[in-house]
């Protein structure tokens, strides 16, 4: 890609930026070149070539990201932080806006676990394939919390809300401390951090005083250098009970039998309830299945069904613990299911020393969920639009068949899940294209508006967006006129007046670039 | 997601056994194999997408890159560096020059 400059930067002082740049972290890890740019544009986007960074640079410790943030503010470069740079979906490694250097972290990997009380501090670069390695290899006695597509970054993950299907699945909640780089270059430690070398840095999550740490979840307050976490304590058992719905209109009474057991902590993870094509995407293509136009006809639906041994809907539960527990919760949730349903449960336990089931259910890391990518053939791509929803068959069930029917219309393949979490539901609806078809990137981003449009009518908002439509989603939290918005930027204008950090990211953009909003 | 139903079924595809873990060892990562563990494994070992992809698009002995006896240095650091159909590209960030190295010259050498 060619060198966009950062936006007001000449050439030469883009050149002096680099070379101070190169004297902070040494001329190894400053990328500058076409080919260098290219791989940090955003591979599963689909118009990469409105998030292009100039340049990246590559610290190994906190120290060097504070001269990074001096040498940005000198020269008022915009800077975009990454841990891996595997956010896909939601921007890759790509920044809001082209000509940004991308502050890339992925060198930064140290891990310290504290084994007695089963917390791990993380440096953003520690990948979930590198902690589970660790934690593995050194027989500790803890289970992590991985993704359905492992690549990523624990904390980076964890910054973005990501979740996982353990227990521990809530990332963000699991975080208990953390050491920021603000926009000035200070240094902080949040929680008992705070104070020197405490013991409780990680173990306490308040400290005195206010609670910082959500400021720095999915925001351009200050770039995260480590973060504390909490690991889940390695189960006796796990029993799975895996359950298929025939019909599409199963999802709403099965999401009002599944809602009190979540709530009264009988199911403590996140089961999810999705379609279909999740099995079928990953193992095959769509030309094995259609040739023709349009969303996938349910003659299709029907064969794959039958060729994978499908419902229209699947639900995978897991319990963790000790048999006794784990084996009498699963009776107590059949028999809340059989008072509803006389559909098959397919129970299994897996005990300790046991192989592991290759999932993150298991607490296993796999990548290969995202084999779905090939879906349409040539470079594919994916995009998704995750509202929450109070936690209700019915409301679950209206928006399944007003997205279901913009698939349709939009002529795209339904993908569709709906995970539950302690109170409410996220819907997640994937959408996967090719990326090489411009008549389908066209139909994706008109699809992708219209659902955020129907979602809003009911005043149901994503939980997380891709960088194009941060703007488009943070406009959706519309009280007052905007007055979260403008809280935001406040904060952000008195944290980071140079606005040298991720600006717009969130839909969060610093006074120097607030008029690049989009529909500003 | 629902891995479970159909992991099965995606192990019989790629004629792999039906636990990874013994496969894992923990190597120094300075060497071609460490390296390639770290940086490529997470796709290009069990459950990951580049082997999947393999699998269908190639003969199932060809889905595992360790497997194979034709890859060369240029074309392994080509496709790192400019990704290939759904493989992303990897930054030197990720992987060095200096690394990326060695891993090419594990893929094409001798293996295991």
């Amino acid at each position: 890609m060619q060198l966009v400059l950062p936006p007001g930067l000449s050439a030469s002082e883009f050149d002096s930026a680099l070379q101070d740049f190169r004297r902070a972290v040494g001329d190894e890890w400053v990328f500058a070149t076409d080919q260098d740019r290219d791989t940090y544009l955003d591979h599963f986007g689909f118009d990469q070539s409105a998030h292009v960074a100039s340049a990246a640079v590559a610290p190994l410790t906190a120290e060097e990201v504070r001269d990074i943030v001096r040498i940005a503010n000198r020269f008022r470069i915009p800077l975009w932080p990454i841990s891996r740079g595997k956010n896909f979906g939601y921007g890759s490694a790509a920044p809001v806006v082209s000509g940004s250097v991308v502050l890339d972290m992925s060198r930064m990997k140290k891990i310290q676990m504290d084994v007695d009380n089963g917390t791990v501090l993380l440096e953003p670069g520690v990948g979930f394939y590198d902690l589970f390695d660790y934690v593995e290899n050194n027989d500790i006695p803890y289970w992590i919390s991985p993704i359905g597509n492992s690549w990523g970054s624990v904390a980076g993950n964890a910054l973005d809300r990501g979740v996982g299907y353990t227990p521990y699945g809530d990332h963000a909640d699991q975080l208990c401390g953390m050491e920021v780089v603000l926009p000035d270059g200070d240094l902080i430690r949040t929680g008992m951090g705070a104070m020197s070398d405490s013991p409780s840095w990680n173990l306490h999550p308040y400290g005195f005083g206010p609670h910082w740490d959500q400021m720095f979840v999915q925001s351009n307050f200050g770039i995260v250098t480590k973060v504390g976490m909490w690991l889940m304590p390695k189960p006796e058992t796990v029993v799975s009970l895996d359950m298929e719905l025939d019909q599409a209109d199963d999802l709403g009474w099965a999401i009002d039998t599944l809602a009190p057991m979540r709530r009264s902590g009988l199911i403590q993870q996140s089961p999810s309830i999705g379609n279909w094509l999740r099995a079928a995407a990953v193992l095959t293509n769509r030309t094995d299945w259609y040739d023709g136009e349009g969303a996938l006809p349910e003659s299709v639906i029907d064969a794959i069904r039958a060729q994978f041994g499908l419902g229209w809907w699947s639900i995978n539960l897991r319990f963790y613990g000790y048999e006794e527990i784990t084996t009498a919760t699963a009776e107590k949730v059949k028999s809340l299911f059989a008072a509803r349903s006389s559909y098959p449960m397919r129970q299994g336990i897996w005990r300790e020393g046991e192989p592991r089931e290759l999932q993150p259910f298991a607490g296993v890391p796999i990548t290969f969920p995202l084999q779905n990518a090939a879906w349409h053939g040539g470079r594919g791509a994916h995009v998704g639009f995750s509202p929450a929803l109070p936690q209700s068959g019915d409301a679950a069930l209206a928006q399944f068949h007003r997205t279901f029917a913009r698939y349709n219309e939009f002529g795209m393949d339904y993908h569709g899940s709906f995970a539950l979490a302690e109170r409410h539901i996220t819907n997640v609806n994937q959408v996967l294209f090719n990326k090489d078809d411009p008549d389908m990137v066209d139909r994706v981003d008109r699809f992708f508006r219209a659902l955020v449009d129907d979602a809003n009518e009911y005043r149901y908002g994503e939980y997380r967006a891709h960088i194009e439509y941060m703007d488009l989603i943070a406009g959706t939290y519309d009280f007052n006129d905007h007055a979260m918005r403008r809280l935001n930027e406040k904060v952000k204008d008195v944290l980071d007046p140079n606005g040298i950090l991720a600006p717009g990211k969130s839909g969060i953009w610093p006074a120097a670039f607030r008029n690049r909003r989009e529909n500003a | 997601m629902n891995l479970k139903t159909f992991l099965p079924l995606l192990l019989v595809l790629l004629s792999l056994p039906a636990c990874a873990q013994d496969d894992w060892v923990d190597l120094p990562k300075t060497s071609g194999e460490g390296l390639f563990g770290e940086k490529c494994g997470m796709c290009h070992r069990v459950a990951g997408m580049g082997t999947g992809i393999l699998g269908r698009r190639l003969s199932p002995e060809q889905a595992l890159l360790e497997n194979r006896e034709d890859l060369q240095v240029p074309y392994v650091k080509t496709v790192v560096r400019n990704g290939f159909g759904v493989m992303f590209p990897l930054s030197r960030g990720e992987v060095s020059d200096a690394q990326l190295d060695a891993i090419a010259d594990y893929l094409a050498g001798e293996k295991r």
